[in-house]
C-alpha cells in the first residue's frame, strides 16, 4: 500500500528539477504580482459594500485598508524575488506564499471569482513547503548526488496532480451543469456567443473568430467533446512518457482555442509554468550552464549555487 | 493533504464556488440560446447609448469585475446607489444612466439582429 501510494503521489526527481520548478513559477509569479497589484490597489478603494469574502478571508467583515494592500503588494512582489533566487527559502518561501494567498484571495473577494490565479497559488504553496532551494538557491550548496530521489520529487508530483484534479473537476462541472447536452447540443455555441456578446455590451475586447464561427452549428459538437476529453483526460499525464508529453500539448491547445474564441487567457497555462512540475525542466538549466561548464573552470556538473556560479 | 483538499470541491455545487479551492464552474452552464446581460448603459443628450469603462462602473480595470458589480448591486437591491456612483464619475458627455438587465437572442444578434428581445431597467438617474 505505502509503495502503491508512493508511486503515484511521489516520483523521483532530481533536486535540479525541483529548483528550475521554483524559479520558473517564482519568475512567472514576480511578474503577476508586478502587474495584479494595480488590480488589488483599484480594489482597495472600492466601497465596503461590494466586499464579499471568500475562501481563508471569510471570517473578514471588511476589505484590507488601501495602505495594507499597498504595504502587502510591495512585499509580495520583494517575496517572489526572494523566492525565485532561493534566499532563506525556508523562512521566506512560506511567508511569500501565504501573502500571495491573502492578496489573490482578498482580490476575489468582490463579487466575481476568477479562476486563472488558483493553480499559481497552490503551486507556490507546495514549493514553499519544499526542498525547493535544494539547487540554485543563494548561500546554499547543491547536494553533492544529483541522484533523482523522492525527496525532490513529492512536490513536483503533487504540483502535477493539483493540475490533474483542477481539469478533472473543470471537465465534471460541465458535465453536471450541462449535462449530456453540453457535449452533443448546442452549449458550447451558446457558450461562445453569450461571452462574446457580453463583452461587446460592457465594452471589452471580444474575439471576432469566436463570433464569426456562432454561425456554423455543426463545429460545436467536436469542439465541445475535445474540450472535455482534454479536461477529464488530465489523469493521463499520470502514465508518464509520450501520454504526458502529449495531454500537455493538447491542453495547452485547448487553452489558445479558449483564447482565440472567447478572448479569454489563462496565462498560467499558456505560458506552460503550469505544467513544467510534468517536464524534465532540469535541462533548461544545462543549457543555460553548459557554456560555462565547457569553459572547464570545474569538471563537477552538479555542483551549483547561484551565488558560486561559475 | 493537499490533494485531499484541492480534490475536495468535486463534492460541491459547481455553483457553490470559492478561491483557490474552486469548483471550475467556468462556460459549465448550460446556456440558453437567449442569455441574459446585466450592465450600466450611459447616454447623451440625444439618448444614444454610451459604453462605460469598466474603471468607471465597477472602479477597477476588469470588465468582469464591472459586470459582477452590476449583478451584485441589482441583486442586494442597491441599484440606485451604484446608479448614482457611476454617474458621478462618468464623463460629461453622459446625462443619463439606468442599470439594466437585457435578455438577447445570442446567435440571432451576431446575425444581425442586435436589439434585445427584453429590456429591464432596475434604475435610472440623470444629471
Amino acid at each position: 500500500m505505502r509503495g502503491l501510494c508512493r508511486s503515484w503521489l511521489s516520483e523521483e526527481a532530481p533536486a535540479r528539477r525541483l529548483a528550475v520548478v521554483r524559479i520558473l513559477v517564482g519568475a512567472y509569479a514576480v511578474v503577476f504580482v508586478s502587474i495584479r497589484s494595480f488590480h488589488w490597489l483599484d480594489l482597495s478603494r472600492l466601497p465596503e459594500r461590494r466586499y464579499d469574502p471568500v475562501g481563508a478571508l471569510g471570517w473578514m467583515s471588511g476589505p484590507l485598508p488601501s495602505d495594507a494592500a499597498v504595504l502587502l503588494s510591495t512585499l509580495a512582489v520583494a517575496g517572489a524575488v526572494a523566492f525565485i533566487v532561493g534566499w532563506r527559502f525556508r523562512v521566506v518561501a512560506p511567508a511569500f506564499a501565504v501573502l500571495l494567498l491573502i492578496l489573490t484571495t482578498h482580490g476575489n473577494s468582490w463579487g466575481q471569482i476568477l479562476h486563472t490565479e488558483n493553480l499559481l497559488v497552490i503551486h507556490v504553496l507546495i514549493l514553499a513547503f519544499s526542498p525547493a532551494d535544494a539547487a540554485y538557491a543563494v548561500g546554499r550548496r547543491a547536494p553533492a548526488d544529483d541522484t533523482p530521489g523522492h525527496d525532490y520529487g513529492w512536490a513536483l508530483r503533487v504540483m502535477t496532480l493539483v493540475v490533474v484534479i483542477a481539469y478533472v473537476i473543470a471537465g465534471l462541472a460541465k458535465l453536471r451543469n450541462g449535462g449530456i447536452d453540453w457535449l452533443t447540443g448546442d452549449v458550447l455555441r451558446n457558450q461562445i456567443a453569450h461571452d462574446n456578446l457580453r463583452k461587446i455590451v460592457l465594452g471589452d475586447v471580444h474575439s471576432p473568430i469566436g463570433a464569426w464561427l456562432v454561425q456554423f452549428g455543426w463545429l460545436f459538437p467536436p469542439m465541445a467533446i475535445a474540450s472535455v476529453f482534454v479536461e477529464l483526460g488530465a489523469p493521463l499525464v499520470l502514465l508518464g512518457g509520450r501520454w504526458k508529453v502529449t495531454w500537455v500539448g493538447a491542453a495547452w491547445a485547448f487553452h489558445v482555442g479558449v483564447l482565440a474564441l472567447m478572448a479569454i487567457l489563462f496565462p498560467y497555462p499558456i505560458s506552460g509554468i503550469a505544467f513544467v512540475s510534468m517536464l524534465p525542466v532540469e535541462k533548461l538549466a544545462d543549457r543555460v550552464t553548459a557554456p560555462r561548464d565547457a569553459a572547464g573552470s570545474s569538471p563537477v556538473v552538479h555542483d551549483r549555487t547561484i551565488r558560486g556560479a561559475r | 493533504m493537499v490533494v485531499l483538499l484541492v480534490a475536495a470541491p468535486v463534492v460541491r455545487s459547481p455553483g457553490n464556488d470559492s478561491f483557490p479551492l474552486s469548483t471550475y464552474p467556468m462556460f459549465s452552464l448550460a446556456r440558453p440560446q437567449q442569455t441574459t446581460v446585466s450592465s450600466a448603459a450611459g447616454y447623451d443628450s440625444a439618448g444614444r447609448r454610451i459604453t462605460l469603462s469598466p474603471t468607471v462602473v465597477g472602479g477597477t480595470r476588469e470588465v468582469i469585475q464591472a459586470a459582477g458589480t452590476v449583478v451584485q448591486a441589482i441583486r442586494s437591491g442597491s441599484s440606485d446607489e451604484l446608479c448614482r456612483e457611476v454617474l458621478d464619475k462618468a464623463n460629461t458627455q453622459v446625462v443619463a444612466v439606468e442599470i439594466v438587465t437585457e435578455v438577447y437572442d445570442v446567435i440571432a444578434y451576431f446575425d444581425g439582429d442586435e436589439a434585445p428581445v427584453q429590456r429591464t431597467v432596475h434604475a435610472r438617474c440623470e444629471t
